[in-house]
């Protein structure tokens, strides 16, 4: 057991040792890092007044990056499925960079509602038995729940199956738990979308094709953003990406995000067809209301990223051309992010419940917070990256050798 | 000379490092220090207070606002009445849109001036074909007189829905309803996620976004724990029917104020009441009755 | 010759004096005669002058100034009230304390539906003398001899019913029940119950308007300062 945790501290080890880039990317990040800490400690002395966030639009830039995040973690399965389940050798190699990626969003997730609370160290009135958490009723207590689940399934896994390739076993043990992260992945989001879903004050999110918005638009994007990080963790590390895996993964995308704009388009016929009092918010995210239309250049520009991207996905010619793939992932990232994020939160919001406009772009102190929170994201996947990928590459078994040649001798 | 160099990196690594970590811990206390209260961080939820505590956390407010303020304050705990269920009525035929209750409650119930909160938002819609258009109504009407011809006003707060959307999504059960049909906010336990705000179907329930300034003149130092007390920044809060004024039988202050009455207020339980004729002799209609939350405030023309 | 050619002479001479005179005297004494009818008739001619503006009296209410600020009567107005068919109408029209009150009365609902004077304030409207104008009767309710709102608590509710109640009976009914009007107090204990005159006022029953208090902030407008 103590040469476990010693060859744990090992490996560990290696996140300080890098060459200049390395220190370059870390120092950069810690400065943004330093940025997102300086705003949020502005925003917890003198309140949200310093936010964008009013009665009317009482949810804002948190909950929308929240809500795309949890579409990136959830995403994570769609690497494992192939990697675990139909064994499929090219994906099977980078699946521990999914599961990282998931790790990651899952933490972002937490920061981000972390952030978003007026009382953030009154967290622990959520706990069970020490505070008084509102289960089953509240899906905020199911949302907490099931992403501290994943959070703790993935780690699990990604550290088992790690030691076990560390020592050259086998990992088939964990298996029950690997196949429990793919309906938990699914869920995630789900719960994720009801928390949206189950409330009729606001019309815009009251449908029952939101919580297959979401799934649709989750797999499309956090995908679309392993193929970008996986090129550059190619680029810059040891390891080799077969180029199988990345096509397997863009064929995926290709389908989800045909669903995506199938299903933005059912939203968009039932609503404008049927053009009642609910027509309201769709009408204001794409053609602006009672003169207020500050957010439909947004919509229009994601809508048609979108397209392109789906155009660039489904044709294979284009998708495997290499550039076309990078720029078809960066388009569905943005369109996705606009999409979900931002043109999920607003819309909900406006017009308010008793039909008032309220225009929300988020302050320079959200910003700050925000861009904070993903330097600390980046910086969590670079360091779990040092840390796992000596280990995969089996350096760090050489190290642990060498080191106990040393201590034997 | 590799050896010495690779040591002064570690050393300014090190150092840079130890830098980083304080300057980040003095940021974090720096912020932290306005926000938390570290004398009732354990404090219990009001429903899960035994009496020593309830009783000890109402002097420690006291002596806190006493202190803030300069004048002496009283936070009552008081129980609801037995037998009682409150319901509000609302006079459309009356209501001239004078915003008179909408000020009574801010002084009433000890609201922030700045930035501004108001429970009661009256809403002025154009008589003629549409029924209660809430897209075209407007809340920032002023002119010079009121009521303005071609128009009738609808003051809307919090419903005290049977059904309430706000208590089913709190995470931490900070907002439920008590026995009376008030639906409260323990502001200690509340930790300001807004879920409940999105939840709201009326627009009732406001968000502290700064510290509360209240000029010490104007205000309330008679005040309830789940009620008018001062509140903290960065909780929810929302009418509470005066529940320091009417679980000692007063009516709330906007019904009081009301220069044409127009707010009827009392007891669903009582066959006797004003608001039980006005349910049973006057067309009375809720809100969004579609939306199946039951609210208690009836509206009549 | 020449002497009657003199007197003709003189003769003319004199006449056309004496003409001038008489002329004179007439133009004299006819033309501030004339003038002075001119000038009392001239209002009545500029009344159908569309170019003479009349607007109502702030001070005295059913009357209206002239351009040139003098406070002018409406001859329709007067001339109702003084032949109208309530003779304390006919009398208190004029006495300053009572002006305004019957002036706001001819303008108000009440007026318009024969609620006059004696229906609350008792008396004979048809009397013919002030004595008979002011016989009371006594038998019956509509006798002032307390100021309304000096009225004990279980006067108020007959009071009530008996000025106000015998015409608008929905009102008086719903008003004991709790839902017309007014009431302070405890909601489970003793209230007070607002008599209709403390927010009806019986000789000007339109509501006047009042200033409403500000409006609320927009939430663009709620901003961080400093």
């Amino acid at each position: 057991m103590l040469g476990k945790i010693r060859n744990f501290f090992i490996a560990m080890k290696n996140i300080f040792h890098g060459g200049p880039l390395y220190y370059g990317w870390i120092g950069f990040l810690l400065v943004i890092m330093l940025i997102g800490l300086l705003a949020y400690s502005f925003q917890l002395k003198h309140g949200f007044i310093v936010t964008s966030i009013r009665d009317e639009v009482s949810w804002g830039f948190y909950i929308a990056n929240f809500t795309f995040l949890v579409g990136v973690a959830a995403a994570a399965v769609l690497l494992v499925v192939p990697a675990y389940i139909y064994h499929f050798a090219p994906v099977k190699e980078i699946v521990f960079l999914g599961e990282i990626m998931a790790i990651t969003a899952i933490c972002m997730c937490i920061m981000f509602v972390t952030a978003d609370l007026g009382h953030p160290e009154r967290l622990w009135h959520m706990a069970p038995f020490v505070g008084r958490p509102n289960f089953p009723s509240s899906l905020l207590v199911w949302d907490v729940l099931v992403l501290n689940g994943y959070l703790f399934i993935n780690l699990t896994i990604f550290l088992f199956v790690l030691y076990k390739i560390y020592e050259g076993k086998s990992y088939s043990a964990i298996m029950p738990l690997i196949i429990l992260s793919i309906p938990w992945a699914v869920s995630i989001h789900t719960v994720t979308a009801f928390l949206y879903n189950g409330l009729p004050a606001r019309p815009f999110w009251n449908a029952g094709i939101l919580a297959p918005r979401f799934l649709a638009s989750a797999f499309c994007s956090g995908p679309a953003m392993m193929i970008l990080v996986f090129q550059l963790v190619a680029k810059f590390t040891k390891i080799n990406i077969d180029v199988k895996a990345i096509q397997k993964v863009a064929e995926l995308i290709a389908y989800t995000m045909a669903l995506n704009l199938f299903l933005l388009g059912c939203e968009v016929f039932k609503e404008f067809y049927s053009n009642s009092v609910h027509l309201a918010p769709l009408q204001y995210m794409y053609f602006g209301l009672h003169g207020h239309n500050s957010l439909a250049p947004l919509m229009w520009t994601a809508l048609i990223f979108n397209v392109t991207a789906l155009v660039i996905f489904l044709i294979p010619a284009l998708r495997n051309h290499i550039t076309l793939l990078n720029i078809g992932c960066f388009l569905i990232i943005i369109g996705v992010y606009i999409e979900k994020g931002f043109g999920l939160v607003i819309p909900g919001f406006t017009p308010s419940t008793l039909g008032e406009i309220y225009v929300y772009w988020p302050t320079k102190i959200e910003l700050g917070v925000t861009i904070g929170i993903w330097a600390t994201g980046a910086l969590i996947y670079t360091l779990l990256l040092k840390f796992t990928l000596p280990v995969y590459t089996g350096e760090t078994h050489l190290q642990a050798q060498a080191k106990r040649k040393e201590a034997d001798a | 000379m590799e050896k010495k160099s690779k040591n002064e990196k570690e050393i300014n690594r090190r150092g840079f490092m130890k830098t980083a970590a304080l300057g980040v811990a003095g940021l974090a206390a720096q912020g932290c220090s306005g926000n938390i209260n570290f004398d009732r961080f354990f404090q219990s939820h009001f429903k899960q207070m035994d009496k020593e505590e309830l009783l000890s956390t109402l002097k420690k407010l006291e002596a806190e606002y006493s202190a803030t303020y300069g004048r002496q304050f009283v936070v009552k705990a008081t129980k609801p009445m037995e037998g009682t269920l409150f319901g509000y009525g609302l006079d459309l035929s009356r209501c001239i849109g004078c915003r008179k209750c909408v000020y009574a409650c801010v002084e009433e119930n000890n609201q922030i001036r700045d930035p501004q909160i108001h429970w009661i938002s009256v809403m002025r819609n154009k008589k003629g074909d549409k029924w209660i258009d809430l897209e075209n109504a407007t809340r920032y009407y002023d002119p010079k007189e009121v009521p303005e011809d071609g128009y009738f006003y609808i003051p809307i707060g919090c419903q005290m829905c049977e059904q309430s959307p706000c208590t089913k999504v709190c995470p931490v059960q900070a907002t439920w309803k008590e026995a009376d049909g008030i639906v409260v906010v323990d502001y200690d336990w509340c930790i300001g996620c807004r879920y409940c705000m999105a939840a709201c179907p009326y627009g009732a329930r406001h968000f502290n976004l700064a510290q509360p300034q209240i000029p010490k003149d104007e205000i309330n130092t008679n005040t309830h724990y789940l009620g008018n007390r001062p509140r903290p920044k960065g909780v929810v809060e929302k009418c509470t029917f005066c529940v320091q004024r009417t679980r000692e039988g007063k009516y709330p202050a906007c019904a009081e104020i009301c220069p044409v009455g127009a707010r009827k207020f009392g007891n669903l339980l009582d066959p006797d009441s004003e608001i039980r004729y006005l349910i049973e002799h006057k067309r009375v209609f809720r809100l969004k009755e579609d939306m199946n939350t039951q609210p208690k405030f009836y509206y009549f023309f | 010759m020449m002497v009657i050619t003199a007197a003709w002479q003189s003769v003319k001479t004199s006449a056309f004096c004496g003409l001038g005179c008489a002329l004179f005297q007439i133009t004299a004494r006819v033309f501030p005669a004339l003038v002075c009818l001119f000038l009392l008739i001239s209002p009545a001619l500029a009344q159908d002058n569309p170019e003479e503006e009349l607007v109502p009296s702030k001070d005295r209410p059913g009357y209206f100034v002239n351009p040139q600020g003098e406070i002018v009567d409406e001859f329709g107005l007067l001339l109702r009230l003084f032949e109208h068919e309530s003779v304390c109408v006919r009398c208190h029209y004029e006495k300053e304390k009572y002006e305004k009150l019957v002036l706001d009365w001819d303008r108000s609902k009440h007026s318009k539906n024969s609620v006059t004077c004696d229906k609350c304030h008792g008396g004979n409207p048809k009397g013919q003398n002030v004595g008979e104008a002011k016989n009371v009767d006594t038998t019956n309710f509509r006798v002032i001899k307390t100021p309304l709102e000096k009225l004990s608590h279980e006067e108020v509710p007959t009071a009530a019913f008996a000025y106000c109640g015998q015409c608008h009976g929905t009102q008086f009914r719903d008003w004991r029940a709790g839902i017309h009007g007014k009431r302070t107090g405890y909601w489970n204990g003793e209230k007070e119950y607002w008599i209709c005159i403390r927010c009806h006022n019986p000789h000007n029953t339109k509501f006047q308007k009042i200033a409403p208090k500000p409006a609320p902030m927009a939430p663009h407008m709620i901003k961080f300062k400093g």
